[in-house]
């Protein structure tokens, strides 16, 4: 609660000198009431969504780089088991547009956090299994593209990235963490 | 003050600017994908509780999605050009980006990228934005402060997110976060995301200097960022804030992966004079051309 006080009063605080501008002013009291009501509206619900930072699309929290971060950081990696034996690595922005591939690179890395902090089985494997259906999706999206070598499944695997080396290692051996099965198509 | 005196025209070319970078988004987006996706994951978001629960098992089909989106391309070109009825057009983009955004964070997260172009598009909808630059008849609206306001609103909401990103960062975690390894993690975890992006994050998280340049240039943005309102009002201050956010937007590329390229635009076209000095860029471009002509 205090937070947010404080953060509602930096806001105020610096959106003053333009609320209280002359030009500002005069601007805005020679237009329509509707456009008044409009404009304040919508400045208002930008700021009440942020500091809110509930359920509140499209006016959100905007908290980009806003925590502190412990420990090393972990990079997850995706890679298609082919039909013909061989492997490729599965990266979802050479199958999806950029603003798709950036959403679903992001879910799956969050799915894997989420399903880390996940304090009951239950909860885990429910959300292993959605996070295991999300990698099958990309995976039958890599077949539509590669039809004659399609991928069987979908090896997960874990790098942790030492950001202080230890004994000369800037990170982990890859770990393997789960396989997801890729359904094949019926011809 | 910024926008103090706006003609139709700069409207205008901020309506076509707006659109035009949605179309650049949406055009090529494999929005139909999500279709795909597992329905388990699809938690509606925000406004979109609104929808009846049983409409989603027809929304959330290929051919529906696909049709939306081409219905949004459609009605993103009828604004852009400001062809009559501009208004309708222009509320069904508002509308229509509304649910695309919406969707598309309903299956992953909620995050604010995009949100202040979409902003942008809420206030052009309700504007009398298509007066000028556009290709229906020009009409004039009988209040011409009403383009002068549609500049401010959409610059103040263009500002009041980035003053809101960093009180967030002051109030709920510095000074640790510029002085710890939050940064350096995010330039680990973020430029890995994507095996084809930028490297450039895991490369400078090794070099104390440049890391040590990077957490006082992370103090200094988002000093910026708190004081962005402050763009409206004070040209020395733009200069300031431009110097400083349009490298920061452009190193986010190569060290995060992460380039909010319509915000740097945005920025250009609602917190620069830029339209005074059009007039004299035509006419230099006129004298130049004509040396040319025989």
């Amino acid at each position: 609660m205090l937070t947010t006080l404080l953060q509602a009063v930096l806001i105020v605080g610096v959106a003053l000198p333009v609320l209280l501008n002359r030009s500002f002013r005069r601007t805005f009291a020679s237009v329509k009431r509707s456009t008044r009501w409009f404009s304040a509206s919508l400045w208002l619900l930008i700021v009440v969504g942020h500091l809110a930072a509930r359920n509140t699309f499209p006016f959100v929290g905007w908290m980009m780089y806003g925590s502190v971060e412990k420990g090393d950081p972990a990079l997850y990696r995706y890679t298609a088991l082919l039909r013909s034996g061989t492997s490729t690595e599965l990266v979802p922005s050479r199958l999806l547009s950029a603003m798709m591939a950036d959403r679903v690179s992001s879910k799956l890395y969050r799915q894997i956090v989420a399903l880390h902090a996940a304090s009951d089985t239950a909860q885990q494997r429910a959300l292993l299994m959605q996070h295991k259906e999300t990698l099958a999706t990309l995976g039958r999206r890599y077949n539509e593209m590669h039809p004659n070598d399609p991928a069987r499944s979908i090896i997960v695997s874990k790098v942790v990235v030492y950001l202080h080396p230890r004994a000369g290692q800037y990170s982990s051996a890859p770990a393997f963490l789960w396989e997801a099965i890729v359904p094949q198509e019926e011809k | 003050m910024i926008h103090a005196n706006v003609r139709p025209q700069t409207l205008g070319m901020v309506r076509v600017i707006v659109f035009a970078i949605w179309l650049a988004k949406i055009v090529p987006d494999t929005f139909s994908f999500l279709a795909e996706m597992p329905r388990s994951i699809f938690k509606p978001v925000g406004i979109l509780r609104l929808v009846p629960h049983g409409m989603w098992d027809w929304i959330l089909t290929a051919d529906v999605l696909s049709t939306m989106k081409w219905l949004l391309v459609l009605c993103l070109v009828y604004a852009a050009l400001g062809l009559r009825p501009y208004r309708l057009a222009a509320i069904a983009s508002a509308v229509l980006l509304t649910l695309h955004q919406g969707i598309e964070r309903s299956f992953t997260f909620v995050n604010h990228q995009d949100l202040a172009a979409l902003f942008c598009v809420y206030v052009l909808a309700f504007a009398p934005a298509a007066d000028g630059f556009a290709l229906s008849e020009p009409t004039h609206s009988r209040m011409p402060q009403a383009y002068a306001a549609a500049m401010m609103t959409m610059a103040f909401a263009l500002v009041l997110p980035y003053a809101s990103i960093a009180a967030f960062r002051f109030v709920h975690s510095a000074p640790d976060i510029f002085l710890d390894d939050s940064l350096r993690f995010w330039f680990v975890s973020l430029s890995g995301l994507d095996p084809d992006g930028w490297h450039f994050g895991e490369w400078i998280i090794r070099r104390s200097r440049l890391m040590m340049i990077a957490k006082a240039g992370f103090v200094v943005t988002t000093c910026c960022e708190l004081l962005s309102p402050l763009c409206l009002v004070s040209a020395r201050f733009r200069l300031i804030w431009f110097a400083v956010l349009v490298p920061f937007h452009i190193l986010c590329l190569f060290l995060l992966n992460i380039f909010f390229w319509e915000n740097i635009l945005l920025s250009l076209a609602l917190l620069t004079p830029w339209y005074d000095k059009l007039p004299a860029w035509f006419a230099a471009l006129r004298q130049r051309v004509q040396t040319f002509l025989p």
